[in-house]
């Protein structure tokens, strides 16, 4: 792994293009017991990055334990995205806790309103209820970004 | 026909298929990643994911590329916890996030990015 000034590790997603490679930002030093295998990873990674490339909304995931209360952590999360906090949309997901949080900013949450994000949640809901992370994650980015449509 | 021969024939090939299309069926499976249990817990580090800075648009490239913008710290909560476990990563030195190295973030001098930006989402749970 290399690190860059986006965070300490870069893990390929199964491509061997530099383009298709994903950022993956850890709080600690890398854990090699990682929660997706390389074709999970691959296509959160294309998920994401379609997501943002056609909405022109930066999409970011987080995986892992929120604090209590969870909406407070999540807009915790979503603020240090600084900059970018207005364009962009995080989801938060706790699988221990089994809780997610859509957080949208400013300039995005006009184009993905609530109602939008709380349809994008209950189709990941459905999908974690059953087991599979993945593609809860997949299909929300995808209802969201449906949504959300093109820029104008 | 001798006997030998008749077993291979109508029990030892059949045996074979079966044998074959159980291992097609059974090992992937067994060799896989345990799936998600919701009932199970999560033991793995939080992770936060973006896309790549080449595949989004320029506009937000540049937002990214903002010498601002804080290295992302998922265990960073100072206005929510009480305990010690607040920490802020030095935005210059982002190369690797080191939490035991870091120091508590002073809430009492807010960078404008720390004010909450969020706007509205929802809530789901399973």
């Amino acid at each position: 792994m290399t690190g860059d000034a986006y965070g300490s590790g870069i893990v390929a997603a199964g491509h061997d293009s530099p383009s298709r490679l994903e950022v993956v930002q850890r709080p600690k030093q890398v854990d090699p017991d990682v929660a997706f295998t390389p074709r999970q990873l691959a296509r959160i990674d294309e998920a994401l990055t379609m997501a943002s490339r056609e909405t022109g909304i930066y999409f970011t995931l987080y995986v892992g334990a929120l604090s209590v209360p969870t909406r407070g952590h999540a807009a915790s999360l979503h603020t240090q995205l600084g900059a970018v906090a207005a364009r962009a949309v995080l989801l938060a997901v706790s699988p221990g806790q089994r809780v997610l949080e859509i957080v949208t900013g400013a300039e995005s949450g006009i184009r993905l309103d609530d109602r939008a994000c709380s349809v994008a949640a209950l189709a990941m809901s459905s999908s974690f209820g059953s087991g599979d992370l993945t593609r809860g994650i997949v299909d929300g980015l995808r209802v969201l970004s449906d949504q959300a449509g093109r820029p104008g | 026909m001798p006997v030998a021969e008749t077993v291979a024939i109508y029990v030892g090939i059949p045996a074979a298929i079966m044998a074959v299309l159980a291992f097609f069926v059974f090992v992937p499976s067994a060799t896989r990643r345990s799936r998600y249990r919701p009932d199970a817990g999560w033991t793995y580090q939080p992770v936060w994911y973006c896309p790549h800075p080449d595949a989004i648009h320029a506009d937000l490239r540049a937002l990214v590329a903002d010498p601002a913008h804080p290295a992302l710290d998922p265990n960073r909560v100072p206005e929510l916890e009480s305990s010690a476990t607040a920490e802020t990563v030095d935005a210059s030195a982002a190369e690797t996030v080191d939490v035991s190295t870091v120091q508590p973030v002073d809430v009492s001098v807010a960078h404008p990015a720390d004010i909450s930006a969020a706007r509205g989402g929802a809530h789901g749970d399973w």
